[in-house]
């Protein structure tokens, strides 16, 4: 029996202590690397190869719109699914905007690990 | 008849005296000359005295001293050298039954003229051969002396033409000696006293007609029947340009006006003498044929003669020229006034409206920023308050999914702190709510439509609660330009609100209408802020039958954070969102408990498209 490689997933936060604890939450079932620094986030999902990228929106220097685009434009990572996880919205409008920004999925903080797990499942194997 | 004559023109004279109108002055003393013209009479000095009274614009008249023939005798002065003529003389007037007459006697001229000078003498017998004067100087002499007193010559020269000469003079009556009988003196004495009145009457009205006539500055003219002028006065020959009133006489309107006012002038004299009818106080444009243009206040009247038939026409004009010019000048300057006034009335209004603009761009624009600031200072709190959220929500899901089963307290632990994080995340996913509602996204929606859609997503909770859902959708109801999602989240949060005040049941009403305001009862509440009779509307109300809110609650309930909702279980935000997503709609909503039976009543009126 081999055992399933585990899906790499690279989350790019400005906040140290959620990203400490979505890796400790999702340590177990994925591959995780954070990268707090969004300015180095490119060049470190260049080197990681995530299977799926979370993005945070607002952040310090590179929101994550910009980033979105700089990831797109990679060719290595323009199939890359990104998910956003934004402070700033309602979850009303993200069902108005079809939980979607700028045409990536999104999810309101805060969300529980398990919806969490749910969204990056739907798009991993979308 | 010559009595009565005199009385009428002392009755008239006491008449005219009291009036103020120089046209009826004018009148009465033409009919005086009517009447008094075939009198015999001569000139005699002035008998007015004065000038024109300013209070009662009246002439100060100095009439006929008191007239009565049974007063003291009439002293009477016989100038006769011969003692035989004035016994005889004496004899007839002694004689004479009811005699009114005291004679004196003198026997020369110088004699009488002394005696005159006395005074109280009111008639003279005078004979012409007297010893100190040559008999045909003695008259002239006498009447020269005292000219106002009536003289009747007593002579033995029987010449007729010598006699008609004395009367032409001014004797009053020319006796032969040895011709009259007392009958006849008497008489004769009694008329000429008389006739010497009227004379001077008749000269005293002469006098002042001429005085009104050479005076007034106003024009006055008589013309005959053919509109022919007879007589002007001096005003009217200065108007003419012409050096003397005599000038005009023969000549028409037509020698001196353009035919234009010329012809309008006859016509009107011509109905005149047709009619009898004045023209009273008119105001006449007279063209001139230089050019000259002139106004004139006018009255015309017909001119009768002593029989009262109309044989010519009368007027007086008064040259207003100056005082229509002005009145021009005034009508040109107060159109101009009210142009310009318009012009600032209108200025103003500019100005108004455009301060109103102002005002309300100011308004929105302190809402703008107000709502840019809040909603710049809630996206800042969701964003500093939602990632310790989010950290906090990933520690409890961590904790529980490694550290809690088995443990029943931790597990409980857990699930409040979940609870609190779910409470605080609402309270700013509702800041960011109300903060965020500034433009609708609207499009032409069916409201009806809206509200069914919206009552779908709470089916849950009221099957959950056994409400009975009522809907009263009027068809009627025209399409309206609103942004569907947020009318939803209207209608949701209203049903919830409903839902949760019946928790033990009860029924939601939702009715939607199209009204016309026709009665002022009907605009209350905030409708009478926006509507007016005769505007259209369309009604949405949301119905309860729960406890209602207490009075006293319902001023603040559209007051962000209020709630009555138990803690955890309300943001106090969901009406406050729903009454500004109204306002963004151009309509009001107004929430009150329904009389008697309890609930609450929500009613919602959007304005109609014009």
């Amino acid at each position: 029996m081999t055992a399933m490689k585990k899906k790499r997933i690279l989350i790019v936060d400005d906040e140290v202590g959620f990203t400490r604890l979505v890796s400790l939450n999702l340590a177990y079932q994925y591959f995780v690397r954070v990268e707090n620094s969004p300015e180095q986030a490119l060049a470190a999902a260049q080197e990681f190869k995530p299977d799926l990228i979370l993005l945070d929106v607002m952040m310090p220097k590179l929101d994550g719109g910009e980033l979105a685009s700089q990831i797109r434009a990679t060719a290595e990572l323009k199939a890359v699914p990104i998910v956003f996880l934004t402070a700033a919205a309602a979850s009303r409008e993200v069902n108005s905007r079809g939980g979607q920004i700028g045409g990536f999925p999104f999810l309101a903080k805060p969300v529980s690990v398990a919806d969490l797990r749910a969204c990056i499942e739907k798009h991993l194997q979308s | 008849m010559e009595e009565e004559a005199i009385m009428e023109t002392r009755e008239d004279l006491g008449l005219v005296q009291g009036r103020t109108g120089f046209t009826g002055l004018i009148f009465r003393l033409f009919r005086q000359l009517s009447i008094t013209r075939n009198l015999p009479f001569s000139h005699a000095r002035a008998g007015y005295h004065g000038r024109v009274d300013p209070k009662t614009k009246s002439w100060p008249l100095k009439i006929l001293e008191p007239f009565t023939e049974t007063a003291a005798k009439q002293r009477v002065l016989l100038i006769e050298d011969s003692r035989v003529d004035a016994q005889v003389i004496r004899n007839m007037i002694d004689q004479a039954a009811h005699s009114v007459f005291h004679l004196e006697e003198v026997e020369t001229l110088s004699g009488g003229l002394q005696r005159l000078e006395h005074g109280g003498i009111e008639l003279v017998l005078l004979d012409l051969s007297l010893p100190d004067s040559p008999k045909d100087q003695t008259f002239t002499k006498l009447h020269s002396a005292v000219s106002h007193l009536p003289i009747i010559i007593l002579s033995g020269i029987d010449d007729q033409d010598f006699a008609n000469q004395k009367v032409q003079e001014g004797a009053q009556d020319y006796l032969i000696k040895g011709q009259f009988d007392a009958r006849l003196l008497l008489r004769s004495m009694r008329y000429a006293i008389k006739r010497k009145r009227a004379e001077i009457a008749l000269a005293q009205e002469r006098e002042l007609l001429r005085a009104l006539l050479h005076n007034i500055p106003d024009r006055i003219y008589f013309k005959d029947e053919k509109s022919r002028f007879i007589r002007i006065n001096p005003a009217l020959t200065a108007h003419f340009k012409l050096s003397d009133p005599h000038a005009a006489i023969g000549k028409t309107d037509f020698d001196f006006f353009t035919v234009e006012h010329a012809q309008a002038a006859y016509e009107d004299e011509q109905r005149i003498l047709r009619t009898g009818h004045p023209v009273v106080g008119i105001i006449e444009k007279e063209t001139h044929p230089d050019g000259r243009v002139t106004w004139a206040f006018t009255s015309k009247m017909p001119l009768r003669n002593k029989h009262g038939q109309i044989v010519g026409t009368f007027g007086v004009s008064r040259d207003i020229t100056d005082i229509v010019m002005k009145e021009e000048q005034l009508k040109r300057a107060n159109a101009e006034l009210t142009r310009k006034s318009e012009e600032i009335l209108k200025v103003l209004a500019d100005l108004k409206s455009s301060n109103k603009e102002l005002k309300n761009t100011q308004a929105h624009l302190i809402q703008a920023a107000k709502l840019e600031s809040v909603g710049t200072l809630a996206a800042g709190v969701a964003h500093e308050v939602k990632n310790p959220l989010q950290t906090i929500l990933m520690g409890v899901d961590y904790l529980t999914e490694n550290f809690a089963t088995g443990h029943e307290t931790v597990t409980l632990v857990l699930d409040e702190m979940r609870e609190a994080i779910k409470r605080a995340d609402s309270i700013v996913r509702g800041l960011l709510e109300f903060s965020s509602v500034n433009q609708p996204n609207a499009s032409e929606e069916d409201l009806n439509r809206v509200v069914e859609k919206s009552i779908g997503l709470v089916h849950y909770q009221l099957t959950k609660s056994r409400i009975q859902i009522v809907t009263d959708l009027d068809p009627a109801v025209p399409r309206l330009s609103l942004d569907r999602i947020k009318m939803e989240q209207v209608f949701i949060n209203l049903f919830m609100n409903a839902i949760q005040a019946m928790a033990n049941g009860g029924t939601l009403t939702v009715r939607t209408r199209l009204i016309r305001f026709e009665e002022a009862q009907l605009l209350t509440g905030p409708a009478a802020r926006h509507f007016k009779i005769g505007d259209g509307a369309v009604l949405v109300e949301v119905n309860d039958t729960g406890p209602g809110i207490p009075e006293e609650l319902l001023p603040k309930i559209f007051d962000p954070f209020f709630t009555t909702k138990p803690t955890g279980k309300g943001t106090g935000l969901g009406l406050p969102v729903t009454k500004k997503i109204i306002e963004l709609h151009s309509g009001v909503i107004d929430v009150r408990n329904l009389p008697g039976s309890g609930g609450v009543r929500v009613t919602i009126l959007f304005r109609l498209p014009p």
